[in-house]
């Protein structure tokens, strides 16, 4: 009797017991089969986005260091040329820091660009507005805007998304283009982890743009701060 | 009056009569502080002979030299730089505006001269026609002065002379617009650009080709190239700035429309809202002729200033609240979890907390421990018996 008791409850261990990995087994495959998917949405998106924008403004972000080499290559201007360079008016947002961002609309979201890694060869697009479906599909813009320099975008910690970006090291390259084919080009300067209700902490400070997803424990946001190194109007690339 | 005798009462009449003499005399000389009334005249220096000149009242002067709207201005933002304030006032005038009528016009004699006579003070708008003068087309900046004009020295001067700012080229070669007749429905905004496959553009062989990605099913691959050179005519936008520190989202009104005027027609419309971005566009329009735009309903609460940088129209609208409500600082905006922006410090007040961008991965090792464990247990459990 006594065996069998200790028999039966051991059996009910063993069950509980592969309950539980065959628990964290499906956690596990909905987890990678969740990030599959919004990689997919992602770059599915981005690629529409690109054409889009390639279409009406020339501009790509395909070999943008290729080309900035290159340019930096080109012997100096000359005086006539540097004047009337100096001369050309200053692009609208400059002007206008406060203008709202221009918008593309895909698949029922609106957009307001692509934000690119080169160092991961990491590109994304990156909605105007945040919830958390939305989330589910590309980063969003939780704050700011870029022609104010105080952007704040979230995303999701997908391996496709920002999983990897909170990784890098200080001084990589980030890339950002709005839907008109201005480019901004920015590095990271710091990071840091903050608490899931440090609001104020997250959009104020002297940051041209901060990402933010969450650390691997879902309780804290780890924030890449960057700073901005140049913008190029679309057309003067 | 009895009781005086009759020369008491002549007496008593030629003073009355005297006394009323005085009244009826000019009031004594108008305090230190106010000019002496005067005819008010504005010369306008300019080479096009033959140019026209009008001059709009737009604001009084007040008492400490102050402008005060006039009413048919009182939504124009009169803090803004003095070009903006100009080219803002100067839209509406040639928008052709019925209310909106000059206080006087002239035109520029052999002399180079324009006379404009004005009967009040005020803040003037002066704003020229272009016009064509030995085979070039000259064009006037709209101008604001206040008449009398204050001199460096303090002292009025009821006829100033200015020079009016003007450039000039050569006269342009109309091109007819791709309609015979203009269309005033409002063109979508760069949200709904039309599709390239609708536009035949060729294709450069030297276009560097994006990276593939997969196309979507439902679609015909796109052309991948640019627009080498633009559709006939010219194209001009409209955006929309709001000035409020972030603070009055709820002001805002849900859409706004704007209308295009070329020459004093009316072209077209353009509907500015929170979904496209505050953003409308108009293509394919003649190359010739004036543009102007107006917000014909500013919100309330704000007031306008419309300016243009190339080809875009800058349409801003600032908060104007009474300084014991004045926007208090500037906040930046977040998104809410229900899609809604508000202050950041308003959101730390309602104990929002960023958003959770992590998936679900921190319960997979307890689960695997416990499930190790619990496993193990069971089999121990078995195994000793």
């Amino acid at each position: 009797m006594k065996a069998g008791k200790r028999n039966g409850k051991g059996n009910i261990c063993i069950v509980g017991g592969l309950l539980l990995i065959s628990a964290a087994l499906i956690l596990t495959l909905y987890n990678v089969w969740d990030a599959d998917r919004a990689a997919r949405a992602s770059e599915d998106i981005r690629g529409k986005l690109a054409v889009r924008i390639y279409q009406t403004t020339g501009v790509d972000m395909e070999g943008l260091e290729q080309r900035q080499e290159q340019e930096a290559e080109k012997p100096p201007l000359r005086e006539p040329e540097a004047e009337a360079a100096e001369e050309k008016e200053p692009p609208l947002y400059e002007l206008y820091p406060d203008m709202p961002m221009p918008l593309l609309e895909e698949d029922g979201n609106t957009y307001i660009g692509i934000l690119e890694v080169p160092d991961l060869e990491l590109s994304l697009p990156v909605m105007s507005e945040l919830d958390m479906d939305k989330l589910k599909i590309a980063p969003c813009c939780y704050a700011g805007s870029v022609y104010s320099h105080d952007i704040v975008i979230a995303g999701h910690n997908y391996r496709k998304h920002f999983n990897p970006v909170k990784r890098l090291p200080i001084g990589t390259k980030i890339n950002f283009m709005d839907v008109e084919g201005n480019l901004f080009l920015y590095e990271i300067i710091d990071m840091e982890t903050l608490n899931d209700d440090a609001v104020d902490a997250m959009v104020t400070g002297d940051w041209d743009m901060t990402l933010f997803t969450c650390n691997s424990t879902g309780e804290r946001r780890v924030a890449i701060r960057c700073g901005l190194l140049e913008s190029i109007p679309a057309g003067e690339e | 009056m009895r009781g005086f005798d009759r020369r008491a009462r002549k007496r008593i009449a030629l003073l009355s009569a005297m006394l009323l003499g005085l009244l009826c005399l000019p009031g004594p000389a108008l305090a230190a502080e106010e000019e002496p009334r005067q005819d008010l005249t504005l010369t306008l220096c300019y080479e096009a002979e033959g140019a026209s000149f009008e001059a709009y009242k737009v604001a009084d002067i007040g008492e400490k030299n102050e402008m005060i709207p006039v009413e048919e201005f009182s939504f124009v933002n009169f803090d803004a730089e003095a070009e903006d304030l100009a080219e803002t006032c100067a839209n509406y005038i040639r928008a052709g505006r019925e209310s909106l009528r000059p206080a006087a016009a002239a035109s520029v004699s052999g002399e180079g001269e324009a006379l404009l006579r004005l009967k009040e003070a005020g803040v003037y708008l002066v704003l020229g026609e272009p016009c064509e003068y030995q085979g070039r087309l000259y064009t006037t900046n709209p101008m604001l002065i206040s008449l009398p004009f204050r001199e460096d020295t303090g002292e009025w001067n009821f006829h100033p002379v200015a020079n009016a700012k003007f450039r000039s080229e050569p006269v342009p070669t109309a091109t007819p617009g791709p309609t015979a007749t203009p269309e005033p429905t409002a063109t979508p905004g760069p949200t709904d650009t039309p599709a390239p496959e609708e536009t035949p553009t060729p294709v450069p062989e030297e276009t560097p080709a994006p990276e593939e990605t997969p196309a979507p099913e439902d679609t015909p691959e796109p052309t991948l190239s640019p627009s080498p050179s633009p559709t006939p005519g010219v194209s001009l936008s409209a955006v929309k700035i709001w000035r409020d520190d972030g603070l009055y989202d709820d002001f805002h009104d849900r859409d706004v429309y704007v209308e295009l005027y070329r020459d004093g027609e009316l072209w077209g419309t353009g509907d500015l809202t929170r979904e496209n971005g505050w953003r409308c566009s108009w293509s394919d329009l003649p190359e010739d002729g004036e543009y102007s735009l107006v917000e014909p309903s500013v919100t309330r609460y704000y007031n306008v200033t419309i300016t243009r940088e190339g080809d875009t129209f800058v349409v801003t609208n600032t908060i104007d609240l009474d300084e014991d409500t004045g926007v208090p600082f500037e906040e930046q905006r977040v998104w809410g979890p229900n899609g809604e922006v508000l202050p950041a410090r308003r959101a730390r007040e309602l104990g929002l907390l960023l958003p959770k961008t992590g998936q679900l991965w921190w319960p997979v090792p307890y689960l695997i421990l416990g499930g190790c464990v619990l496993t193990g247990i069971g089999f121990l459990r078995k195994r000793g018996r």
